[in-house]
C-alpha cells in the first residue's frame, strides 16, 4: 500500500501475531427458482505447479494460511475461474462438505461460487489445502519466497464525505528471521524465558542501538514479560546509546503499573539520559511523575 | 458482511452492494437487474437496443410498478436461464475501483445513464452536460415492493435518532472492520441544515411493513463557483443503505430521486465524493493524518510501528507543547461573523472548486459547536481578525476492540493566513486539538495544505477521496485547486 507512517522505517514491522477469525459466508439473500449450470470448473487444471512439493500437517495448514492471505493480492491479475476454484477449496477447508441451499437466482455470483464448492462433494480438508497452495504458488511463484508476509487489507469505501482513511499497515516477519527482540516485542514469554533459561540468550543482550530486551518489554508495555526479566537478574538500570534506562522507556510510554514495578524493583529515578533528563521529564503523565518524584524524594 | 474476511475473495453482488453506501459503481448492476427483469427477454441485440432507447427517454422514463421478482418467477426456464447468462455478463469481476486504472478496464452501467464525463475523456470546456428540464417527473420514483419513501423531519429526535442508528450501523467503513463514522445526531443537524435546506431533501426509505428506516440519501444547499462559474448546486451526501437491504437495486432509486427532488427545485448540478472512482472525478485528494495521541492509535491498529521503531521515540516524536504559540488566538464569536466572511472568501479565491457561502451559511458551518467544530481567529492587538482556523469532530467508532470504544477525530476544515503563516496556525489546531482530547488529526491535501502536513508530520493515508460534478463538464484540476471540504 502507498501509506507510510513518518515513523516508520525500510524494515518489515512486527506483526501482531496471529491473524483474526474469518468468519464464512452468510446467507445470501433474495429468493428465485432453479436455474442450475455447469462451469466446467472440473476441466480446471492447476497442476502445473510443483505438484511434487507435497506437504503435510502443520506445516501444510501454515503453508495454506500463507496461501490464503496473498490470494488477496492476485484478484487482480488472476481470473475468474481461479479465484472460483480457490474459493471452492477455501470453503472445502473451511467449512467442509457443501452444507448451504443454493443462493438465490439474483444473485449471480453466490450461485456460482455455489456451484463451485458443491462440486468437491466430499473432498477431504487435507486434499483441498494442497490443491489451494499448488494453485496459489501457481499463480504467484515469486510470492512463495515472501509468503510469510502479509499486508493488511486494502480499506474500501464508499460514497459520503470523508472516507475512512488509516496510516495501519501491518507486516508479519518468517519465524525464521526472527530474533530475541522480536519475540520480545510481541510479547512471546514462553519463548523469551526459554531462550534465557537454555542460556541461549543471555539477558542483558543489547540491539544495535544499545537496547535490552528489558528496554524493549517497558517500551511494549509487558507487564509480565518485565517481571520474568528482572527474576532473571537483567540489569534494571542498563542504559541504551541514548542513556535511556528501563525507566526512562516505561515513563515516557506511561505505563504506569511497569514504573511502579520497576521502582519496587530498586530501579534509579535520578539516572539522567544523554539530553540531562530525568525519567520524570519525558513523561506527560502527571501521575507517573509525582510516582517517580515520591522514589527519588528521599535522597533528597 | 462476513464474505469481506474470506480470503478467497471473488467479485460477489453481496460484496459490492456491500459498498454501496452512495453512488458505488455497482449501482450499474442493480439497475440492470430491474431493466432485465422488466422486459423478460434479453439478448446481445436487444440490449443494445434497449439501451439506446434508455437513453432516449431518460428524462421521461418511469419504473414499473410491479415487482421484477414475481416477474421473472412466472417465466419458463429456460428464459430464466437466458437471462441469467445476460445479467452474468454485467457482474464478472466488477469490485468497486479504487484507481484510475482498475476504473478504465470497468463498464458503469448505471453512471452511463447519468450526465457525468466519461472516464476516458479529456475535458477542456465548460458547461452543463444536459441542459435544464423544462418538465420534470412529478411522481416519486418506484422502490421494490414492500418499501416506501419517508421524509425525516430531522427535528424530531427520534427521527433523528433512527437516522443516526441507521448510519452508525451501516455507514462508510474500512474493509478490516476496525472503523467506522459515528456521526452523532448534532452533527447530522449541523451537517443537514444550512441555511436553505429543504425537508424534502432528507429522503428516507422504510419497510411498509414495520417502519423501520433502512435508506436514506440527502442534498445539502451550496452556493459553488467551478473555475469562474457560480452556480447553485447541491451537496448530495449520506446515502446509506442497510446492509441487509443493498441486494434490492435501493441506491440507483436513492439517487435518481434525490435528482429529481432536487431539479424540481429549479437545482440541476450537484457537487459529491466517494473513496472510489466513479466516472469522473474531478479533483483527487489524499488524506494525512496528524497522531495526537500514538500510543491509542497503535494499540487500536490505526497506524502501526515498524520492527524496531520504539513506542518511546514515537511518543516523544509527536509530542506537542501544552498551549498555541499564536498570539491573539481565540475562539471565534457571533461578532467576528463579518470579518470571517470576508476573510474566507477572499482566501478561497485563488482555487477553483469552492464554496462561495453568506454570512449566515458562514455562521451556521464555522460558529462553533461544542463536539461538531472548532473555529478560531487571530485577533491583532487593535481589534482586527486577521487569520482563522477550524476542524470539525468526526469520531469513529472501534470495532471489536476490548479497552479503547471510539477514536477520536479532528478533521481540517477551513484555515485562512493573513499575517500569521499557515504552517503556525496549524501547529496551532495540533495544540488545540490534542488539548481537547483528540486522538487523531486528519487533513486533506487539498488548498495549500501540502505546505504544512511533512513539516508538521503527517503521514500518509491509505485513502483516497474523489470530487465529483454532476451535470457539469470542466478540466480536472490538482488537489491544490480543490477548496471545497465536505462532511
Amino acid at each position: 500500500m502507498a501509506s507510510r507512517s513518518p515513523s516508520s522505517s525500510p524494515d518489515s514491522a512486527t506483526g501482531s501475531g496471529t491473524d483474526p477469525a474469518r468468519p464464512d459466508t452468510g446467507e445470501p439473500l433474495g429468493g428465485g427458482s432453479d436455474s442450475d449450470s455447469d462451469f466446467g470448473l472440473g476441466k480446471f487444471d492447476c497442476s502445473a505447479g510443483d505438484a511434487s512439493a507435497r506437504l503435510e500437517g502443520a506445516d501444510l495448514e501454515n503453508e495454506f494460511e500463507s496461501a490464503a492471505d496473498r490470494v488477496r493480492d492476485l484478484v487482480q491479475t488472476a481470473s475468474r475461474e481461479q479465484l472460483l476454484y480457490l474459493y471452492a477449496r477455501f470453503k472445502q477447508v473451511k467449512v467442509g462438505k457443501c452444507n448451504t441451499s443454493k443462493p438465490g437466482f439474483f444473485d449471480f455470483e453466490g450461485q456460482r461460487k455455489w456451484s463451485a464448492w458443491k462440486q468437491l462433494g466430499d473432498m477431504s480438508a487435507e486434499q483441498a489445502m494442497q490443491e489451494y497452495v499448488t494453485c496459489v504458488h501457481a499463480l504467484d511463484p515469486e510470492g512463495s519466497q515472501k509468503s510469510s508476509e502479509r499486508r493488511g487489507g486494502e480499506k474500501r469505501t464508499g460514497f459520503g464525505g470523508p472516507a475512512v482513511s488509516s496510516l495501519y499497515q501491518e507486516e508479519k516477519i518468517r519465524e525464521e528471521d526472527k530474533n530475541i527482540f522480536d519475540y520480545c516485542r510481541e510479547n512471546n514469554i514462553e519463548h523469551v524465558s526459554k531462550a534465557i533459561s537454555s542460556k541461549t540468550v543471555d539477558v542483558n543482550t543489547r540491539d544495535e542501538e544499545g537496547r535490552a530486551l528489558l528496554h524493549w518489554a517497558c517500551d511494549r508495555g509487558h507487564k509480565d514479560l518485565v517481571s520474568l526479566l528482572l527474576q532473571n537478574n537483567a540489569d534494571i538500570n542498563s542504559q541504551d546509546d541514548e542513556g535511556q534506562t528501563a525507566l526512562h522507556y516505561a515513563s515516557a510510554c506511561e505505563f504506569a503499573e511497569i514504573v511502579e514495578l520497576l521502582l519496587k524493583a530498586g530501579a534509579d529515578p535520578s539516572i539522567k539520559d544523554q539530553e540531562g533528563s530525568l525519567p520524570e521529564e519525558v513523561t506527560e503523565s502527571s501521575a507517573i511523575s509525582s510516582l517517580l518524584r515520591q522514589y527519588t524524594a528521599p535522597k533528597g | 458482511m462476513a464474505d469481506e474476511n474470506e480470503t478467497a475473495p471473488l467479485p460477489e453482488k453481496e460484496e459490492e452492494v456491500e459498498e454501496d453506501h452512495g453512488h458505488c459503481s455497482n449501482c450499474e448492476n442493480e439497475e440492470h437487474h430491474s431493466d432485465d427483469g422488466e422486459k423478460g427477454d434479453t439478448g446481445a441485440k436487444k440490449k443494445k437496443k434497449k439501451q439506446k432507447k434508455k437513453n432516449k427517454d431518460k428524462s421521461g422514463a418511469k419504473d414499473a410498478a410491479q415487482d421484477p421478482l414475481a416477474k421473472v418467477n412466472s417465466l419458463p426456464a429456460d428464459k430464466l436461464q437466458e437471462i441469467q447468462k445476460a445479467i452474468e455478463l454485467f457482474s464478472v469481476g466488477q469490485g468497486p475501483a479504487k484507481t484510475m486504472e482498475e476504473a478504465t478496464r470497468r463498464s458503469y452501467q448505471f453512471w452511463d445513464t447519468q450526465p457525468v464525463p466519461k472516464l476516458g475523456e479529456t475535458v477542456t470546456s465548460h458547461g452543463c452536460i444536459e441542459p435544464d428540464k423544462d418538465n420534470i417527473r412529478e411522481e416519486p420514483y418506484s422502490l421494490p415492493q414492500g418499501f416506501t419513501w419517508d421524509t425525516l423531519d430531522l427535528g424530531n429526535a427520534a427521527v433523528l435518532k433512527e437516522l443516526y442508528t441507521l448510519l452508525n450501523e451501516n455507514y462508510v467503513e474500512d474493509d478490516d472492520n476496525m472503523f467506522r463514522f459515528d456521526y452523532s445526531p448534532e452533527f447530522l443537524l449541523w451537517a443537514l441544515r444550512p441555511p436553505g435546506w429543504l425537508p424534502q431533501w432528507h429522503c428516507g426509505v422504510r419497510v411498509n411493513s414495520n417502519q423501520k428506516l433502512v435508506g436514506f440519501i440527502s442534498a445539502i444547499p451550496a452556493n459553488i463557483r467551478i473555475y469562474d462559474i457560480e452556480k447553485k448546486m447541491v451537496e448530495i451526501n449520506f446515502l446509506c443503505v442497510h446492509k441487509k437491504l443493498r441486494a434490492k437495486r435501493v441506491a440507483p432509486v436513492l439517487i435518481r430521486e434525490i435528482t429529481r427532488r432536487v431539479n424540481l427545485e429549479g437545482i440541476f448540478q450537484a457537487v459529491y465524493t466517494a473513496g472510489v472512482v466513479l466516472p469522473k472525478p474531478v479533483g483527487t485528494c489524499r488524506y494525512w493524518h496528524r497522531s495526537l495521541n500514538p500510543r491509542k492509535l497503535i494499540e487500536v491498529k490505526f497506524s502501526h510501528l515498524s520492527r524496531n521503531m520504539t513506542m518511546q521515540r514515537t511518543m516523544k516524536l509527536y509530542r506537542l507543547p501544552e498551549a498555541p504559540k499564536t498570539a491573539g488566538l481565540r475562539p471565534m464569536t457571533i461578532k467576528d461573523i463579518p470579518l470571517v466572511h470576508r476573510l474566507l472568501k477572499e482566501y478561497l479565491n485563488q482555487f477553483n472548486l469552492v464554496p462561495v457561502m453568506s454570512p449566515e451559511e458562514v455562521q451556521h458551518w464555522l460558529l462553533p459547536q461544542e463536539n461538531i467544530i472548532d473555529t478560531y481567529v487571530v485577533e491583532t492587538t487593535d481589534g482586527k481578525v486577521t487569520d482563522i482556523l477550524s476542524f470539525y469532530t468526526l469520531p469513529s467508532t472501534i470495532m471489536n476492540h476490548p479497552v479503547h470504544r471510539s477514536l477520536k477525530a479532528a478533521y481540517s476544515f477551513y484555515n485562512v493566513h493573513t499575517t500569521t503563516p499557515l504552517v503556525d496556525l496549524m501547529g496551532d489546531a495540533l495544540i488545540l486539538a490534542k488539548s481537547k482530547g483528540f486522538d487523531v488529526f486528519n487533513a486533506l491535501d487539498l488548498m495549500e495544505n501540502k505546505t504544512f502536513l511533512e513539516k508538521l508530520k503527517f503521514g500518509i493515508g491509505d485513502g483516497n477521496l474523489q470530487y465529483y460534478l454532476y451535470n457539469w463538464k470542466c478540466p480536472s484540476m490538482g488537489s491544490e485547486k480543490v477548496g471545497l471540504v465536505l462532511q
